[in-house]
């Protein structure tokens, strides 16, 4: 239960704060919901982040820089925005949510079924902090921390991408979130980036499986699939056996990289 | 803290806690039209307002994130007493029935048109894609938003008409708005929540962990203590009495094996202790505080289990009859606990609670064994249904209070007359000491039919003469609610090679979970709804319920037949793809036409002896061949896509019209002092439009403006009685008791209109608008009340009337839809469902179409998604809305129509039928099909999950 709210007025301040056993309070759909609650974090005392003026979406150099309180509903409706994130912000099913939620908000909350975060992962987005310092959004997410996020910067990275969802209903939770970019020339792969969410405890990036792409070990085959396969440990939950969450992510995220590899064949 | 913000235009500045939400915030600041039906999931929409003009949801945002902030409600959209247009529209496509969600669904669609003036179909699906509408599907909303963005340009803009029915009839049969709609889609104050009183006290329920345990030692008295606790109950402080929830007619074929809170534990969320105290958060506080042992027993899960030799018995009390008692009861007595519950039957239903039957029953006609002995194909299969949530938007809730020696209580219930007689019952009162006043009704779908929390609510309110509250959270909707019984089906089958059956016999197992509320009736009318579609004379069923532990079970829109039908049109289609024959051709060679006799009726009685009933109406010839036409039956459809297979399918449906010979309906007609009526109907009016029905049927024989009619209904002290709003019998029974009453009330005018005017009465009729023309001239209603009414008058014209009766009216109607599987993933596209539903001549169109849009996207949800998921020891894993897996706007077909086949019945009133549950037993079994047709798998187990498609593929195992 939630016993003290406070808005923070400064930068320097909400970063006392959270020493202080605040919680950053974005748009709130994960501090306040339900669910988040029954994950074993009650919430008691909450910073609004709202009046810190950690909105506004600009280009900037080649580079994207997204505020941390940009909510999901502006990313996807933004032409700024490459269209795998867009895809990836819209893939929250719905419009009220996608208005409250934040892209902050969604990497701070860390979700194991995050739509946002590897589509960011694999657009090698940085995540700048109070402190000045930047991150990788990766190195954020792996290493589980709760720095206050300013803002994201999104480098104009080569390749092509997708960000790909499957889920029983349209709002059922996910049993697939992922994103892939695949850079490369005439058909051999410089780049590969897997991100994946629903798959373990938190979105991980599928190295081996990138590895094989760069260096052509993997075919258009089965072979893909089994790699992708080997590469993840869903567990059994409400939303399907691991045997299926290990099937359905082999084969989806194997359809997502082929497509990637078409375009960069053209 | 103090929160400042402008509301609806206005500055405010109210006082909230930091951890409130802003739904609550809103409410207790005199907003009622922010709901709360998720508790903070974010995902039903019922909480939802414009926040700077755009939608959010007030469950997930804390108050004090309102601070400064424009926030809108609903209440802004109103222009005084005149609704917006985009109401307006909402109300006239007939959108709003249970209404809880129909103000969500204005703010919605306004923010849609303040960003597009001429929003796409996708469009429309993404601003309603966090909007929850169970009652009504999701259809007409396209149509509701079309017409508002139109009117917003040119106000002027007449959408095109709705359909019409009746052509001999002036007002059965067209469209036209019912009257509550107006206050739902505006936000009023309507629903049981809206009552409650400032010094109302809070009940919560300590509920049990276990799915099987006995209480072992209970110690109260730490919460006793708390200051604002004003009382804690415990299975000590009850009545020493057993009873059933179940709101049936009396005497009820549903054993009374219940206490009000009960030593033994017999589900997970089973009552523990009640307390009742002056807040919410000190009576949660206070469940807290109550010191519990139990001992834990096994618990028995599944059919299997439950017929186990030796399997732990759900019921261990006295048995007893009240009528019928069996030969061997001593020796079912034999081995009793004295320490529990007795079990008591009104008659006897095949109950053996020794071996954790609740009820079971066999019948048939002709000679099956003879049928199957002449069959060239015999064919035998399994089907499985899993448990199911009704999930209506207002959750359960319930508010009583003490009035001098009365008890009154505010309920969201479809049957406020059983509710009267049980509670009664209960606490040892008279009926006319009881009051019960049905609010609107916010989605009830079967799981308002039982006496779920009236009980429990007006014992505390009784007892502790506080007024009293509860309102179910949505965890305890699923845990402690009734829900769709699983069932496990056998179809067996016998043909000749050309088609033509010669046996046919269903095995129906249910699993009735932890009492025996519906334990009989609902697997027997899985039965009665489905092997009549097929005309044979060799048929058979047996049908067991049997006890368990899983949460509570009863009645469910359908009522068992969702679940029969599909096993039942499932077996006709394998058994066409085994001799060959075209699905069509074979429902066509063995269905049921207008004028047959359903002789297997005589053994389907529902607890009493049944008897053969003619199909009086059918429109299944006209359905199955206008549907076959529109899907493109035969002609085969493929995708661009390698990985995706498209295939087709059909089912037939029926369901009756209530219980002939079982129910009962009654109305009242008044003529006012100006010659207007009130119609006082007993009917419970869930937001189908049943008040509509009452007004129509009283305004075609009395030939009067439906605006000179008013209905009460839903209040025991205010309208004669009426079984209530289950087993489809609202227009058929309620209706009828309206036309009945009405009729009468037309004699009486005639008859006083005769002296009055000084002709014969055969000379009179009642012409339009409400007057009397006789051959010497005409007397207006207004001046016929005023000499009714006056000193030397006989009285005002007062007439009442019954329905009952022993015909059976039956609706029909053929599904049809096209799905697209896509092999690789299992995922199932239903890309076109066409229901076509004869309900004979339907009274409102709109409501009419739109239960059919509603039934046929929740079978949908069965069929596709939607699951209970326990662990292995009877804990449900997923009780929340969106992980439960209810369908969204998202989902529904992009080709998506429901086509009013009319017929004329000649016992229903009107000619009208009904139509409120006969829509969801096609999805399931034509989906099945379809995928069939699509991949060459039999789907024999719903949910259809994209893993259990993947599964039958034999992509993983």
């Amino acid at each position: 239960m939630i016993k003290e709210y406070k808005r923070a007025a400064t930068i320097e301040e909400a970063v006392y704060l959270s020493g202080k056993g605040f919680v950053f309070l974005a748009g709130g759909t994960q501090v306040n919901s339900a669910p988040y609650k029954k994950w074993g974090r009650p919430v008691e005392k909450v910073l609004s982040l709202e009046a810190l003026g950690l909105d506004g979406l600009k280009k900037e150099g080649g580079k994207l820089i997204i505020g941390a309180m940009v909510t999901l509903q502006d990313l996807s409706d933004s032409p700024a925005i490459p269209d795998w994130i867009r895809t990836a912000a819209s893939f929250i099913p719905t419009r009220s949510v996608r208005n409250m939620a934040t892209i902050g908000g969604n990497v701070g909350a860390n979700r194991p079924d995050s739509y946002l975060i590897p589509a960011l992962i694999a657009s090698g987005a940085l995540a700048l902090l109070a402190d000045e310092r930047s991150l990788p959004v990766e190195q954020y997410i792996r290493e589980g921390r709760e720095d206050l996020i300013l803002r994201f910067e999104i480098p104009g990275l080569p390749g092509t991408a997708l960000a790909i969802k499957e889920s029983r209903s349209h709002l059922a939770l996910p049993v697939v979130s992922a994103a892939v970019r695949i850079a490369g020339e005439q058909g051999s792969v410089s780049e590969a980036v897997i991100a994946a969410g629903c798959v373990a405890s938190r979105c991980i990036r599928l190295t081996d499986v990138e590895k094989g792409l760069v260096r052509g070990q993997l075919s258009r085959g089965e072979a893909l699939e089994e790699a992708i396969g080997k590469s993840i440990d869903p567990e059994t939950d409400i939303r399907g056996s691991a045997s299926y969450k290990k099937y359905i992510n082999s084969v989806v995220i194997a359809d997502a990289v082929r497509s990637c590899l078409r375009e960069v064949e053209r | 803290m103090k929160i400042s913000f402008v509301l609806n235009g206005r500055p405010v500045s109210c006082e909230g806690a930091p951890g409130e939400s802003a739904q609550r915030f809103l409410q207790r600041n005199g907003i009622p039209s922010v709901r709360n039906s998720d508790d903070g999931f974010g995902f039903a929409g019922s909480d939802t307002i414009l926040l700077d003009g755009k939608v959010v949801g007030a469950n997930i945002l804390l108050a004090p994130q309102l601070e400064g902030h424009n926030v809108k409600t609903v209440e802004f959209l109103k222009n005084g007493r005149e609704l917006s247009l985009i109401q307006n529209a909402l109300v006239e496509a007939g959108c709003v029935q249970s209404g809880y969600n129909s103000p969500a669904a204005a703010l919605m669609i306004y923010a849609l048109l303040e960003r597009s003036d001429d929003p796409t179909r996708e469009e429309i699906r993404d601003a309603l894609s966090g909007l929850f509408n169970r009652s009504t599907g999701y259809e007409q909303f396209f149509k509701a938003v079309d017409m508002a963005a139109k009117r917003k340009k040119d106000p002027s803009y007449e959408a095109d008409a709705l359909p019409s029915f009746g052509r001999q009839y002036d007002i059965v049969g067209k469209a036209g708005p019912k009257k509550d709609s107006y206050q739902m889609v505006a936000g009023e104050k309507v629903y049981v929540e809206d009552r409650l009183e400032i010094q109302s006290c809070y009940l919560k329920v300590l509920r049990s962990p276990h799915a099987h345990a006995v209480v072992k030692r209970i110690d109260k008295s730490r919460a006793e203590v708390l200051p604002g606790v004003v009382a804690v109950f415990t299975h000590h402080d009850v009545p020493d009495k057993s009873y059933s929830q179940a709101g049936q007619g009396y005497p009820e074929p549903s054993p009374y094996d219940r206490k009000l809170i009960s030593r033994k534990l017999r589900h997970v969320g089973d009552r523990v202790a009640a307390v009742v105290a002056e807040t919410e958060e000190l009576a949660r506080e206070a469940l807290g505080k109550i010191d519990v042992e139990y001992e834990v027993l096994k618990p028995v899960l599944t059919w299997d289990e439950a017929k186990a030799p030796g399997a732990p018995l759900v019921h261990n009390g006295k048995i007893s009859y009240v009528q019928g008692a069996p030969d061997d009861l001593d020796e079912q007595n034999k081995n009793i606990d004295e320490d529990e519950e007795g079990v008591v039957y009104c008659f006897p239903i095949g109950g053996k609670p020794g071996e954790n039957i609740a009820a079971a029953v066999s019948g048939g006609i002709g000679d099956v064994e003879k049928g199957f002995g002449e069959a060239e194909v015999i064919l035998e299969r399994t089907y499985g249904t899993s448990q199911i949530q009704c999930t209506p938007l207002e959750k359960h809730t319930c508010y009583a209070k003490v009035e001098g020696d009365r008890l009154i209580i505010h309920a969201s219930t479809q049957v406020p007359y059983h509710v009267r007689r049980i509670v009664a019952t209960l606490l040892d009162l008279p009926e006319n000491r009881v009051r019960v006043i049905k609010e609107r009704v916010g989605g009830g779908y079967g799981s308002k039919q039982d006496i779920l929390i009236e009980d429990l609510v007006a014992f505390c309110a009784w007892k502790t003469g506080r007024p009293v509250f509860q309102q179910y959270s949505r965890e305890e909707e699923f845990l402690s609610c009734s829900t769709r019984k699983p069932m496990r089906i056998t179809v067996k089958l016998g043909a000749k090679k050309d088609g033509k059956l010669t046996a046919m016999y269903m095995n129906v197992e249910s699993n009735q979970g932890p009492y025996g509320a519906h334990a009989l009736t609902v697997p027997m009318n899985g039965v009665s709804k489905s092997l009549p579609l097929f005309l044979c004379d060799n048929a058979s069923f047996d049908v067991t319920a049997y006890y368990s532990n899983i949460p509570p079970t009863g009645a469910y829109q359908g009522y068992g037949a969702p679940k029969a039908n599909y096993a039942m049109q499932m077996a006709v289609k394998e058994l066409a793809v085994e001799l060959g024959i075209d699905h069509l051709e074979l429902l066509e060679m063995n269905r049921v036409h207008e004028g047959d006799m359903l002789e297997i009726l005589r053994c389907l009685g529902e607890g009493r002896e049944g008897k053969p009933a003619p199909a009086t109406s059918c429109g299944l010839g006209p359905a199955l061949k206008e549907g076959a036409k529109l899907i493109g039956w035969g002609e085969k459809e493929f995708s661009d896509d390698p990985d995706v297979k498209i295939g087709k399918g059909v089912v037939t449906v029926q369901q009756g019209s209530g219980l002939p010979g079982l129910d009962q309906a009654n109305c009242t007609v008044k003529m006012l002092g100006d010659g207007t009526f009130v119609v006082q109907s007993g009917g419970a009016d869930l937001g189908t439009g049943l008040d509509l029905v009452s007004a129509k049927m009283a305004a075609e024989v009395l030939k009067t403006p439906l605006d000179l009619i008013t209905v009460r209904s839903g209040d025991t002290d205010a309208a004669p009685f009426d079984v209530g709003a289950y087993a489809s019998s609202g227009t058929y029974f309620s209706g009828g008791a309206a036309r009945n009453a009405a009729r009468k009330m037309a004699e009486k005018i005639i008859r006083e209109a005769a002296v009055i005017m000084n002709e014969e009465p055969d000379d009179l009729r009642i012409a339009y608008p409400s007057k009397v023309v006789g051959k010497k001239g005409e007397l207006s209603f207004r001046k016929l009340a005023w000499h009714t009414q006056g000193g030397e008058g006989s009285g005002q014209i007062v007439a009442s009337a019954s329905f009952t009766g022993e015909d059976f009216s039956f609706p029909y109607g053929a599904h049809f839809c096209q799905v697209a599987v896509n092999t690789r993933t299992g995922s199932v596209e239903v890309q076109k469902y066409y229901a076509l539903q004869d309900c004979g001549i339907p009274v409102n169109p709109e409501y009419a179409m739109g239960q059919v849009y509603g039934g046929v996207v929740k079978s949908m949800g069965h069929a596709l998604y939607e699951q209970m998921i326990f662990d292995g020891k009877g804990r449900c894993l997923n009780p929340d809305l969106r992980s439960y897996g209810v369908p969204m706007i998202g989902d529904i077909p992009e080709d998506f129509r429901v086509i009013l086949i009319e017929t004329d019945d000649p016992y229903g009133p009107f000619g009208a039928k009904s139509i409120s549950e006969i829509s969801v037993n096609g999805a399931a079994p034509v989906i099945a099909n379809a995928i069939y047709d699509a991949v060459g798998v039999w789907m024999r187990q719903w949910p259809f999950s994209p893993e259990a498609v993947l599964k039958a593929l034999g992509k993983i195992d």
